[in-house]
């Protein structure tokens, strides 16, 4: 087959994609039979009265300082009772999220650190960033003679930057990253191999960087990513090959996914200015989360966390504004709520979703 | 003229006669017309990628007639909510916790109405800086929330009460003191 035909069949089947996907939209809003705006306007056919907070009702308990650089990305133990945080200021720091007492303080071969993850123990914390690594540590270890915690593990393989990393539920030896090489990996840490690679450039996956990743609490084979393709899509562990479910509406970079507590639903936030609630077995686009401003100014979601609930969704925005909405009414409960956050040179883009 | 001749084929030539001249280097073939190949691969797996694509979404769009409408999705959020405890939405659920004005004024004629809870007065309290800012303002459990100074950053106030039954809350607030241990909730 010659280049010319070949350009005429790259055309004729773009051209059959977007049909199929706009008959695929149509066939889809046929189904929101609540409301354009789905879960709000259920919620509130039904009665659900809103969440109010006072001025005092959400309060910093806590300023976990130490960072002398941008605050990248945070996670926390599954006791909820340790933080590790990666700042590009060439660290990783594990806190005692009640003491506020930092337990490590990890110099990193790179600085350039863009995600941390605590592995399901609190043993192990793992971090990747613009070296296309993801290193793991070993918070039992000992450290070397300049008193420096070893790397007990590298994870190579990507080749581009390691966007966001997390571990497979109850799994210490498991663990998924995303990358700006358009593919997710699922890594065996004890081999330091790849187990699958999720996209790629003969797969069919994300087309662009992607740049977060949430594995379902309910369903460990289950996770998102999120990418600069304005696309969210659904993998399943057992089935590298393809996306189980691809999931458009965004006009821009999805930074940030994360699983709804249930397990069925996901949000995702976006450069698009945008959070939006997605149902992972049928593709709904169940409601979108946004704020018009009198300036003008598209607010990108950098970062998204649900309450353990799932009612309010804590969502970080690019100029440092933090939101709080109501998930079910689509309302935003409180904002701008904690300039704390902002001060020096730690700019916190993640949220812990305990703030007590 | 065959290009590339193995070893083997010159090897039996040169048994055979002595007289064969030695075989022209080998040279790799030129691409006929100057194609880029590197670019038609490229361009071939663009093609596959995008008829993979077609295939999926036609399936999709099999699948899309059987799916559950919105609604039902809502209603599973919606029950999934509501059944499950949140100690920000529980903390809130109270519309007059938020709303009653006068919840900061503490001035003996002033009424509080019976939809707000006794207020929690910081002009009822000393109202010097260095006090608010001291861990002796945590002694009076009244004017707590008027302390500038938090629970961790003084020591006797920082116990753990993990049975208080005086606690209405399903979540242990890990930062109540033990000397006034009336209440572990904030």
């Amino acid at each position: 087959m010659s280049v010319a035909e070949l350009k005429a069949r790259h055309v004729a089947a773009t051209e059959t994609v977007n049909s199929l996907r706009e008959r695929l939209q149509q066939k889809r809003l046929l189904l929101l039979d609540t409301d354009v705006v789905a879960v709000a306007g259920y919620a509130k056919a039904h009665g659900k009265s809103s969440v109010s907070f006072g001025a005092t009702d959400l309060v910093c308990c806590r300023t976990l300082q130490g960072h002398t650089g941008k605050v990248y990305s945070l996670d926390w133990t599954p006791e909820k009772n340790r933080i590790v945080s990666a700042s590009q200021d060439g660290r990783l720091i594990v806190w005692n999220a009640l003491t506020s007492q930092k337990t490590h303080a990890i110099k990193l071969p790179c600085a350039w650190v863009m995600t941390c993850a605590f592995s399901p123990t609190g043993q192990f914390v793992a971090c990747g960033g613009l070296d296309s690594v993801c290193s793991i540590f070993n918070l039992n270890s000992p450290s070397d003679k300049d008193g420096n915690l070893p790397e007990s593990k590298m994870l190579s393989g990507h080749k581009g930057y390691v966007s966001s990393c997390q571990y497979v539920p109850d799994e210490d030896t498991h663990l998924i990253t995303s990358s700006g090489d358009h593919t997710c990996v699922l890594w065996d840490i004890t081999t330091g191999l790849r187990t699958s690679v999720f996209g790629g450039e003969f797969q069919s996956g994300h087309t662009a960087d992607v740049l977060s990743v949430s594995i379902n609490g309910s369903n460990s084979r289950m996770f998102v990513s999120g990418s600069c393709d304005s696309t969210a899509r659904l993998w399943d562990t057992r089935v590298a090959s393809r996306a189980v479910r691809t999931f458009h509406g965004h006009e821009g970079d999805v930074n940030t996914v994360k699983f709804f507590p249930d397990g069925n639903r996901f949000g995702t936030g976006s450069d698009d200015g945008t959070c939006r609630l997605f149902d992972i077995r049928t593709g709904h686009q169940l409601q979108e989360y946004y704020q018009q401003h009198s300036d003008d100014e598209v607010r990108h979601v950098t970062s998204i966390a649900f309450s353990i609930s799932g009612r309010l969704l804590f969502a970080g925005y690019s100029n440092g504004d933090c939101y709080v909405w109501d998930t079910l009414l689509a309302q935003c409960i409180a904002g701008k709520i904690w300039p704390l956050f902002l001060k020096g040179n730690g700019k916190c883009t993640h949220m812990p979703f305990w703030l007590f | 003229m065959m290009g590339g001749c193995s070893n083997s084929c010159s090897s039996s030539s040169s048994r055979g006669s002595s007289s064969l001249a030695a075989p022209p280097p080998w040279c790799p073939k030129s691409p006929p017309g100057g194609l880029d190949l590197f670019g038609k691969g490229r361009q071939l797996v663009k093609v596959q990628i995008l008829e993979r694509e077609i295939g999926l979404l036609q399936e999709e769009l099999k699948t899309v007639e059987g799916l559950q409408p919105a609604s039902r999705c809502c209603k599973e959020l919606d029950d999934f909510i509501g059944a499950k405890p949140d100690p920000f939405v529980s903390r809130n659920e109270k519309p007059h916790k938020s709303s009653c004005r006068w919840k900061w004024i503490c001035l003996s004629w002033i009424y509080c109405s019976s939809e707000c809870q006794k207020p929690t007065s910081c002009a009822c309290c000393p109202s010097s800086n260095s006090h608010r800012h001291s861990c002796s303002c945590l002694e009076n459990m009244a004017c707590q929330s008027c302390c500038k100074i938090t629970r961790p950053s003084c020591p006797r106030f920082s116990f753990c009460c993990f049975n208080s039954s005086l606690c209405n809350r399903t979540k242990v607030n890990l930062c109540c003191s033990k000397t006034l241990h009336k209440s572990c909730c904030l």
